[in-house]
Formats: structure tokens, sequence, C-alpha cells
């Protein structure tokens, strides 16, 4: 036995209990809902409308940033003519080809130092 | 209310719960219809104000329309939105009184019990128990939980459970007895 109800107190308990069923209780929690559903909308149709304007404003800026970081990655390190050696150099002889090599050779170090 | 919402008022509530885990708002509704009065009778011996009661009680069914999607099991229903109303009232208890402490020292208060037409105000006299004292009497006499399960639910230790049931009881009956007398 965990557990022994005083009878009294129990009967107490069980004459406190009202009906209590209330329609105008349900339509606050529903109106609630709505209220709460039309702020969610909001707050994401505000934040739509903030994307929509912050990439409206920062479209051309951004496309040239890119653009210039794309040129940048591409310039040969060594500039050699059109020919065989260009032809085989080309993936590395980049600004690209320069960070990938080095984040490569820190990968390797660092699985030597700790592998 | 609704004409959808009134279609479900005879379906069997695990499908009701089912739908209204999918999202549908007229099955949550008539849950609301269904369970407030359980909801606001509970909140009600918690909390010694039908206002703030009311409130409470609102504010849980607004966590559990926010959440019920989770709920995997129509079955645990009831006892998950008990889950949230016992956390509920300890977060208000906690925010309104600074502290929540399940292992008190205080003594409990003599403060005299008010007076109603309806004889023997019950929320008036579990209104001064200490909190964890109040929850671990309402969940036992008004849920029926025993002493395991309201440790589960509340978090206090078995052992503290059955201590604040045993001297909770004892002073609840002294002082409803005392009130009685008066009458």
């Amino acid at each position: 036995m965990t557990h022994e109800r005083d009878p009294v107190l129990a009967s107490i308990f069980e004459a406190a209990d009202k009906n209590l069923e209330d329609p105008a209780f349900t339509d606050a929690i529903i109106d609630r809902m709505q209220r709460r559903r039309r702020r969610i909308l909001m707050t994401r149709g505000v934040i739509i409308a903030l994307l929509v304007l912050l990439e409206i404003a920062l479209e051309s800026p951004l496309q040239n940033s890119l653009g210039a970081v794309a040129e940048m990655l591409g310039q040969p390190l060594v500039p050699l003519d059109a020919g065989w050696l260009a032809f085989i150099l080309a993936p590395i002889n980049s600004v690209a080809g320069l960070i990938a090599v080095v984040l490569m050779g820190i990968s390797i170090l660092y699985r030597r130092m700790h592998y | 209310m609704p004409a959808k919402a009134a279609q479900y008022a005879d379906a069997p509530e695990a499908l009701v719960i089912s739908l209204a885990s999918r999202g549908d708002r007229d099955a949550f509704t008539d849950l609301v219809r269904r369970r407030q009065p359980w909801l606001r009778n509970l909140m009600r011996r918690l909390c010694d104000d039908a206002h703030l009661a009311d409130d409470l009680a609102q504010g849980i069914f607004l966590k559990a329309w926010r959440g019920i999607r989770r709920l995997k099991d129509p079955d645990r229903f009831g006892g998950w939105l008990k889950q949230i109303a016992v956390r509920d009232w300890i977060d208000h208890q906690r925010k309104h009184r600074g502290h929540w402490d399940t292992n008190y020292d205080d003594e409990i208060q003599a403060a005299p019990v008010q007076k109603t037409t309806t004889g023997i105000d019950l929320d008036a006299a579990l209104a001064t128990l200490p909190d964890p004292v109040r929850l671990c009497i309402v969940l036992s006499y008004q849920e029926g939980l025993s002493h395991p399960e309201i440790a589960k639910l509340t978090g206090i230790p078995d052992g503290t459970v059955k201590s604040h049931i045993r001297r909770g009881s004892e002073k609840l009956r002294n002082l409803l007895s005392a009130y009685g007398d008066e009458t």
C-alpha cells in the first residue's frame, strides 16, 4: 500500500468539484489561438519582406563581389603561354589551386600529428 | 461552437486527439470543451483565485495546442496535459514567490479560512498550505495519483511526497474541522 487517503478529505474534494463547462472559456482560447496565428503570419510576412528588400538592396554589390572573388581565384600564379605545360598545370596554377594545396597540406599535417 | 467542432462532440476522444495532433483546430476546440471542467477545477484547487486559475488554464491549453503535434500516443493526452499544468503552476509560483523549495521547513500557516455560502471553502484552506504540500495534496486527493506518480510528475522525492501528504492532510483536516465547528 503506497497511499492512504483520508475519507473525509476525499469526500470534501469530491464535493468541491463544480461543473465548469463554459463556452465563453472555450471561445477565449480560440480567440487567443487565432491572435497567435495572426501574429506568427505577420512576423513571417515581415521577415520575408525584409529579406526581399535586403536582396534588392544588396543585389548589385553582392553579385559584383562574387564575380570579383571568382575572377581572383582563377588568376594564374605563374603566367604560362598556352601549351601542354599550361594545360597540365592549370588545376594548381591558380589562387584557388594554391588555397586547395595549402588546405590539403594542413589536413595531412593535422592527421599525422593527431592520429 | 463552430459547426465542425460540434460534429466531434460524439466522437471518441482518441480520434479527436489524433485529429488535433494533425493540426485540426476544430478537433482541438472540442478537446478544450471536454477537458476544461477538469483542468479548471484542478487549477482552482491549486490557485485559490478563480481568475488566475482560468488564466493559467487558458495558457496551458495554448501550450498543449503548440505541442500536440509531438504527442504520439493519444491515450497519454490526459497525463500529458496534467504534466503541462503542474509545470506551469510550479513556474508561476516560482516567479511569483521567487523560489520553489520542495523541502521547506516552515510551519504551515494558520491563516483564517474564509467562509463561503456553499460551506467549507476547500480552496481557501488549501491556500494556507505551502506550495509543495498543496501540490502533493491536490494531486493525491483531486487526481487520485499515488506517491510515486506524484514524485515522478513533480520531481519531489518519494519520501518527501509522503511526508507532505501526511502533514498536509493533518493540517487541512484541522483547518476544515475547525471551520466546520464554527458553523
